[in-house]
């Protein structure tokens, strides 16, 4: 379970979270919907410890406010940033061990490849000679390595191609399909939310304003149409 | 021929004190204008290990290991606090060299003193007569930073430093605890240091000032080589280190000297990021 | 009464203090103090471009000594120039220091250049190459330097160091409240945007280039006017006015008195340099040890300077005063 109340961060007294509360349950993919510039990427550098906040976030009764970002990492919570986060000039390999320093180990575990057949052939391959798509993919593996209990995906489906999108709303659902796994999917990509998770909440200039099912998430929903001020044309 | 042995130790030594200097400005954002009293340092442990009745090697290892020691000392009271903030770090570690010299001045006075070689016998090499002793120094600088190179692009350590040089939110994010790391990297920064001033005090004159002999051109290897990477930092003191010996040649020490600042600050001036590009995911 | 008037007044009562020194003091004294202050002038220069431009000096002893060296070079004729006026040399000096600053900042800062630490490192390694060439270049005495250089004419008697004194005295209230000036004028505002966010400053259309160039012409000419007064006053210019050792002091002296505020770094230069003419004697080796000492702490626990904190502190009490 993942517990967020009242929380507010921001940069050099600017606050951009005003007041951030939201539940998410164990076993779940949870959508955080905002347009841009709503401070969805603040929230996520704010639950990994990367700006500074007030307010509570714990996560299985444990505050996390205040670690650091690696104590945060080591707590089984991954992270896959806007823009990816991949070293370019680092192989494939060497990026998946990155995914190692949160939990130790040696070699990176079998069952990644199995999860990401498409990685194994690139191995070698230097991470920034990837496509759009790959590098998505091995951001997702990067974080998948440390075998997280909570994933908090920034943003994953800016500028790839429709289909890789849908590739990614079919994976998110299988990762947390045996009730270990959380995930916190922060996007402004109504497609991949409705497919992908099962509730959303709706973040409008540093606040969560309000919530629906993802079966609630039509594009001639109320709530759509008046969160997010799309959907009827 | 000898010629180039000599250019070759320098740029060896040199490269010894770069490589420190340069992680942990990579790493923290921190200037360690302390670097060459590390070396000073580890000229006078031998010193004083030597009087001490320490055989030479043994006094060599004791060098390194105490300004390891000193350099986790120096780490937690200074270095840490320091981070992020460049202007004040050259400021902060400018204090501590005035007060390592001091303590040197007062502890061994401040005339120069000597240390003798463990050997003084010379080797016939392709044909010229050289010193042993030089061409044992050579081998060991060239393994130590050999072996530097491989623990940042073959370890586990260097993967997780080279990782949080590139990106320090996201190494964090992953785990990667930099602070430790950094705590680490200054570490066998200070030990290179120590271990470069052990083995040149046979061939120099140890005084207390000798650190600053070696900072600055120390300094200018590291902007050269674009300070990111371990072989940039090797490339620049290669470029500093091999200019100031051929221009020693044509020119007294001194102007050479100052041609090579010169070149140097052109260099830095027409190419900010250094001769070898990239920050830090590059070995 | 506005912001700037209590430092101002604070200021007007030091250099009154200070105007009464010599009474007390003594010859001897009084000569020291005529250097220290000029020392004040130096590190006032730095203070300016340091605290207030965001640009680090850490050669500063450059313009120092250059203003030092045309001085003396120009009144022994060993730079042939013609020129015999002591006051045309004094400003043959400061033109020269203000000509290396274009220069350099030219060299240094056109088209993006180089800041930060950066600048900082290589300044200092500007430094160090005109130690080594003065050190070098026999015409400049090499490293026995330049002796017997002719004082400023100010007064009959050359063994009444008070004339000298009042000198610097004239000179450092001149450049304060010149540098006060400026700083409370637009270019001020830009110099501050120039520190803090240069990256706006580009976006409203102004040359960040220019500003910095002129920051450094600036702190450079009144370093050179600095050590041309130095040099007339000590009558010798040696290779240790231009190098690497007074570049570190005077950063040293700005930094423990605090680089955001002109009359903290003033004062800590005369201040520092009163302390080691005390306390070198009594602690020998151990000074140096406990500046250094001084310096780290004072970086890690003070990062405003020791003495611009209790200044500002003042200066804000007094305004209460005044005010209620």
């Amino acid at each position: 379970m993942l517990e967020i109340r009242n929380l507010r961060a921001g940069y050099g007294g600017s606050a951009v979270l005003h007041d951030v509360s939201l539940r998410v349950p164990t076993g779940t993919v949870a959508a955080l919907l905002g347009r841009n510039g709503m401070g969805k990427s603040t929230l996520c550098k704010a639950l990994m410890g990367l700006v500074p906040a007030h307010g509570s976030v714990r996560f299985n009764n444990e505050e996390l406010l205040g670690l650091s970002p690696h104590a945060i990492a080591r707590r089984g919570i991954a992270y896959v940033p806007q823009g990816r986060g991949i070293f370019p000039n680092f192989t494939v390999l060497q990026n998946l061990q990155l995914g190692l320093a949160s939990r130790g180990g040696r070699g990176v575990p079998q069952h990644v490849f199995g999860m990401f057949p498409q990685l194994e052939p690139l191995r070698g391959r230097a991470a920034g000679t990837l496509s759009g798509g790959e590098q998505q993919i091995l951001a997702l593996a990067r974080a998948m390595v440390a075998a997280p209990q909570l994933l908090i995906l920034d943003e994953p489906s800016e500028g790839l191609a429709p289909l890789i999108v849908s590739e990614l709303a079919a994976l998110l659902p299988r990762l947390v399909s045996d009730g270990h796994m959380t995930v916190l999917l922060v996007e402004q990509n109504l497609e991949l939310v409705q497919r992908a998770a099962s509730f959303a909440a709706f973040l409008e200039k540093g606040a969560v304003v309000g919530a629906a099912a993802a079966s609630d998430l039509g594009p001639r929903s109320a709530a759509v149409h008046r969160y997010l001020g799309l959907g009827a044309g | 021929m000898e010629f180039a042995l000599d250019v070759l130790s320098y740029v060896l030594v040199l490269g010894l004190v770069a490589v420190g200097l340069a992680v942990i400005f990579a790493l923290l954002r921190v200037l360690n204008l302390a670097h060459g009293e590390f070396l000073m340092l580890g000229a006078y442990s031998v010193l004083f290990a030597t009087q001490s009745g320490i055989p030479f090697w043994a006094a060599v290892v004791v060098a390194t290991v105490a300004l390891a020691a000193l350099g986790a000392i120096v780490e937690m009271l200074l270095i840490r606090r320091l981070a992020g903030r460049p202007l004040d770090s050259i400021l902060g570690t400018w204090g501590l060299a005035i007060l390592l010299r001091q303590a040197v001045v007062l502890h061994f006075g401040p005339a120069s003193q000597n240390v003798d070689a463990p050997t003084s016998a010379d080797v016939v090499i392709a044909g010229i007569v050289y010193p042993q002793y030089r061409l044992t120094v050579m081998a060991i600088a060239a393994a130590v930073l050999l072996g530097t190179v491989v623990l940042f692009v073959g370890t586990r350590f260097g993967l997780h430093a080279r990782a949080a040089i590139a990106r320090p939110d996201i190494a964090a994010a992953l785990g990667v605890d930099v602070r430790k790391v950094a705590a680490r990297s200054f570490v066998l920064g200070a030990a290179l240091a120590g271990l470069a001033g052990a083995l040149i005090s046979p061939l120099i004159s140890v005084d207390p000032n000798l650190g600053l002999g070696y900072l600055v051109p120390a300094f200018l290897a590291m902007l050269v080589g674009g300070g990111a990477s371990v072989f940039g930092v090797i490339a620049g003191a290669g470029v500093v280190g091999g200019a100031d010996s051929v221009l020693s040649l044509y020119l007294s020490s001194v102007w050479a000297q100052s041609a090579v600042f010169v070149l140097a600050i052109m260099l830095i001036r027409l190419r900010p990021s250094g001769l070898v590009r990239g920050r830090g995911e590059r070995p | 009464m506005n912001g700037r008037e209590v430092p101002r007044l604070l200021a007007l009562a030091v250099f009154a203090v200070l105007a009464f020194l010599p009474g007390v003091a003594g010859d001897y004294w009084t000569g020291q103090l005529s250097r220290y202050v000029l020392y004040g002038i130096f590190a006032m220069s730095l203070a300016f471009l340091w605290g207030r431009a965001g640009m680090l000096s850490f050669g500063h002893a450059a313009f120092f000594g250059i203003g030092g060296y045309v001085m003396a070079a120009v009144l022994l004729g060993r730079l042939d120039v013609g020129i015999s006026d002591p006051w045309v040399a004094l400003a043959l000096a400061v033109a020269a220091a203000a000509a290396f600053g274009l220069l350099l900042g030219l060299f240094l800062f056109w088209g993006g250049g180089i800041s930060g630490p950066y600048l900082a490192l290589v300044t200092l390694a500007v430094a160090v190459i005109l130690e080594q060439g003065v050190r070098g270049w026999y015409t400049l005495g090499a490293d026995n330097g330049l002796t017997s250089v002719p004082p400023l004419p100010l007064g009959n008697d050359p063994w009444n160091p008070r004339p000298a004194f009042y000198a610097a005295l004239i000179a450092a209230a001149a450049v304060y409240f010149l540098f006060d000036a400026l700083l409370a004028s637009r270019f001020g505002a830009v110099l501050t945007a120039l520190r803090t966010n240069p990256e706006r400053l580009r976006y409203f259309g102004y040359s960040v280039v220019a500003y910095r160039i002129a920051a450094f012409v600036l702190g450079g000419a009144v370093a050179g006017l600095a050590g041309a007064l130095f040099v007339s006053t000590d009558s010798f210019a040696s290779p240790s006015l231009i190098g690497f050792a007074l570049s570190a002091e005077v950063v040293i002296w700005v930094a423990l008195g605090g680089r955001s505020v002109l009359l903290a770094a003033f004062l800590a230069a005369i201040g520092v340099r009163l302390a080691e003419a005390y306390l070198s004697e009594a602690l020998g080796p151990w000074w140096l040890l406990a500046l250094g000492a001084l310096l780290m702490v004072s970086v890690v626990a003070f990062p405003q300077g020791l003495l611009a904190t209790p200044l500002l502190r003042l200066g804000r009490s007094l305004g209460r005063v005044r005010r209620g």
